[in-house]
């Protein structure tokens, strides 16, 4: 079965990056939305696998994402991509129900392993 | 504003060497209220909460051409909608960094704002006070600014 990756940031910049770190593990559905409320209409339809998310959006940020999207039940991993680095924000992320955590800036190694880590947790 | 200088290089440090492989030199920090005039890109994000002021990087134009091609891995054209949002985003990821390094103090960051424009400056709340950081990379010679007034001075401020 192929995995469905949504990979959600207003950044195109980054989700062109996200993507292309994907591709090169052999990753090959996925779609993109720019900010929280974009991802939620996507994600009902396109039922991922595996999101990647972003904090700071316009419209609707990835912590109020978090929280709509696991009221509505699903269970689903999410990885928060994010420039918040601090621990109080990263504790309010995990209890909103986040997997993992990757700090921006990034290397490609480091979003490889969350990644690799994260399926495996939850195969 | 000495407290606010090394958390900004760092941040400058990392952003550089894990987006763009590349290491930063820094030059010595001054106090200053405008970006020096030869700034063609600039990126500018808003701090907000504990404190109010902004960080800020900018970039002559060739050196901000070659940090967003190697930041996205291809050609990007200055006049396009990628190179702007490329160029926020590193100055996301500078302000990010940076105020993850000021413990104890709850900030939010703005949304990027870029500026585009030969020569551009961004003026400075007044009773802001300023640090501006020239760095230099293989990539060219760029600077980095934060600008911060108290919050207790920007409420008076509004309140005023």
């Amino acid at each position: 079965m192929t995995m469905k990756i949504l990979l959600v940031d207003d950044s195109k910049t980054i989700r062109r990056i996200q993507g292309n770190i994907l591709s090169q593990l052999g990753y090959s559905d996925i779609k993109e939305a720019a900010d929280g409320k974009e991802a939620l209409e996507i994600a009902a339809e396109f039922k991922p696998d595996l999101i990647l998310l972003d904090w700071n959006m316009p419209v609707m940020d990835g912590l109020t994402f978090l929280k709509t999207y696991r009221a509505e039940g699903h269970k689903t991993p999410i990885i928060m991509v994010t420039t918040e680095a601090e621990k109080s924000r990263v504790m309010d992320a995990i209890k909103a129900g986040v997997n993992n955590y990757v700090v921006k800036p990034f290397t490609p190694e480091t979003l490889t392993a969350r990644v690799s880590e994260t399926l495996k947790r939850a195969a | 504003m000495d407290e606010y200088i090394q958390p900004l290089m760092d941040a400058t440090e990392k952003t550089f060497e894990l987006m763009l492989s590349n290491s930063v030199r820094f030059y010595d920090p001054t106090p200053i209220n405008n970006f020096p005039s030869n700034a063609g890109v600039s990126g500018v994000i808003g701090l907000s909460g504990d404190v109010a002021g902004a960080v800020a990087v900018s970039f002559p134009t060739k050196t901000a051409q070659a940090v967003i091609n190697k930041f996205c891995g291809m050609e990007v054209p200055v006049d396009s909608e990628d190179f702007t949002d490329a160029v926020g985003e590193i100055a996301n990821m500078i302000a990010g960094a940076t105020k993850a390094e000021f413990f104890g103090m709850n900030i939010d960051i703005s949304c990027p704002t870029v500026i585009i424009g030969e020569g551009h400056t961004i003026q400075r709340p007044s009773g802001a006070k300023c640090v501006c950081i020239p760095c230099e990379s293989d990539l060219g010679r760029f600077i980095v600014e934060i600008a911060i007034a108290p919050k207790t001075t920007a409420n008076a401020r509004l309140a005023g």
